[in-house]
């Protein structure tokens, strides 16, 4: 009986630890969200007030934007194809290959461009932000802009900002070319479908309203792992493992979030479209 | 009417949680014009307390008092203006590590010196740099070119771009050799000595050093001024601790 009792008593406890460690995360989960918020737009203003950091921001869009061609561009090519050839498989069961075009356009123009987008630039770029402020915390040169009189959140953050917003529609539109462009070379010239039906069904199901709705959707993906990335690496602390847990969490949190606002990206644009008659 | 004070401070409190205090009803008064050492075992609140000098960090009561103006009240230019007004050398100098030695100089004055011209503000740097004793080779390194006592040379130097009235040193030897150590105190004392009228300020473990640089000489224990004075006031002190923090870091060395 007295056994009993005591296991009773353990399975309650656990029953009520797990309930209070989802808590605690949820708890965690909105702190650190309110405070990357805070954060987000207190950096963000700071973009239109004087001295305006131009030369900042021409560097980081070299470094968010052309640095990330080569891989943008791999990765589109490849995805385009690979895309397209198992589309192909299926609707070739249901002799229905005339479909294969405007499928793997809609599919890359309203998910997968900007979703594929978001995630390689922010492993890349992302991942870099955050190593890079981490570093510049823990080995002091954040507090000797500070020390300095120079505001380190328009100086390092607000930059990088709008870098990363104004970036990623650019290389989504990349993307975008790159994988229709495999698209094409796959379909056309290896599967041997007919060349003038898969532009005119791309051109007769594609419409510009769907490019936009991508290149929107890599704007706020861009503000988010800019956002995380640049929070976690400004506020590191603990000298070469927390330059690490930042670039981690910071990398980890970016890709998560794109993929979870993606969804609900996709349905508010679908809940608009609905609303505003569109079709 | 002419300061006499550089720094004021009056029952400062800091608290971090809100429970336990770093600093813990601290009142200080560090004269103008000389340098003043502040010495104290780990943990007793001396890098917070010249975080709070330099106004990275708010206090939780008490106020404090830079060069006369109230540095918890300030409002966002007015701490811009304040903060060119003091110079730091910090532990590992800082320094940015995708500039140059020279645009490392030039960075601050670039700043806030915006009708200057590039020229001038480079010969402005390249002076600096020679006055903290860097040869010109080493202008184009990249920080992690130099030696310990280079980029404290450089820090230095960047320090002091743009003129400060205080220099604050925030463990300038720690982690150095000797020699290094001693080099790094000699250059304190020719830069207080070239610049008539600055105040410097030198957070420091190093016993010998805070003797040696320091005419006025400040301990802190638990938050607290424990005692503050010339050196014969602390050789003469029969306070049971600074006698063991004295004994302790003399035989040491």
């Amino acid at each position: 009986m007295k056994s009993w009792l005591v296991l009773r008593t353990k399975i309650n406890d656990s029953i009520d630890d797990f309930f209070l460690s989802i808590w605690n995360f949820i708890i965690l989960f909105f702190t650190e969200a309110g405070r990357i918020v805070i954060f987000f737009f207190d950096s963000a203003q700071l973009i239109f007030v004087k001295p305006y950091r131009f030369e900042e921001f021409i560097k980081h869009m070299e470094f968010i934007g052309n640095k990330s061609i080569m891989i943008i561009v791999l990765t589109g090519g490849f995805t385009g194809m690979a895309m397209s050839y198992q589309i192909y498989l299926g609707f070739n069961l249901v002799n229905a290959t005339n479909l294969v075009g405007p499928t793997v356009a809609l599919g890359i123009t309203r998910e997968l461009g900007p979703v594929l987008t978001g995630l390689i630039v922010s492993a890349r770029a992302g991942g870099a932000m955050a190593a890079r402020l981490g570093t510049m915390r823990v080995s002091e040169q954040i507090d000797a802009l500070e020390v300095m009189g120079i505001d380190p959140k328009q100086f390092l953050i607000a930059p990088r900002l709008l870098a990363a917003i104004i970036s990623m529609p650019l290389l989504c539109g990349v993307f975008d070319f790159v994988a229709m462009s495999g698209s094409y070379l796959l379909c056309v010239k290896v599967l041997n479908l007919d060349e003038a039906i898969f532009w005119d069904k791309i051109q007769l199901w594609l419409n510009p309203r769907d490019i936009n709705e991508g290149l929107v959707k890599a704007a706020v993906f861009g503000l988010v792992f800019a956002a995380i990335c640049t929070y976690r690496g400004f506020n590191t602390t603990g000298g070469a493992k927390g330059v690490g847990d930042a670039t981690n969490s910071g990398v980890v949190n970016s890709m998560v979030l794109i993929i979870v606002i993606n969804f609900f990206m996709t349905n508010i644009i679908g809940f608009y479209y609905k609303v505003m008659g569109i079709k | 009417m002419e300061l006499i004070n550089a720094v004021e401070i009056k029952d400062l409190k800091k608290s971090f949680d809100g429970k336990d205090y770093v600093l813990n009803g601290l009142s200080l008064t560090i004269p103008k014009g000389q340098i003043t050492t502040i010495i104290g075992f780990s943990g007793t609140g001396k890098s917070v307390l010249l975080k709070h000098i330099l106004g990275l960090i708010h206090p939780s009561s008490g106020w404090i008092h830079v060069l006369g103006k109230d540095v918890t009240t300030m409002s966002y230019d007015e701490t811009i203006d304040f903060r060119c007004r003091l110079g730091v050398l910090f532990q590992h100098a800082a320094l940015f590590d995708d500039m140059t030695v020279l645009e490392n100089v030039c960075f601050p004055m670039v700043e806030h010196r915006r009708n200057w011209g590039i020229s001038e503000i480079h010969n402005i740097a390249a002076k600096k740099l020679k006055e903290s004793g860097m040869e010109e080779k080493h202008f184009q390194k990249l920080p992690n070119e130099l030696s310990g006592g280079q980029r404290k040379r450089v820090g230095l130097a960047r320090a002091l771009a743009l003129d400060p009235d205080i220099i604050l040193y925030d463990e300038p030897t720690t982690g150095l050799d000797p020699i290094l150590t001693e080099m790094v105190d000699n250059l304190i004392l020719s830069t207080h000595e070239s610049r008539q009228g600055s105040t410097s300020i030198v957070v420091t473990h190093d016993l010998h050093a805070a003797f040696r640089i320091g005419s006025f000489i400040v301990m802190l224990d638990k938050g607290k001024v424990l005692l503050q004075g010339d050196k014969n006031t602390f050789f003469n002190s029969e306070i049971p601790l600074v006698q063991k923090f004295l004994a302790k870091g003399f035989k040491r060395d």
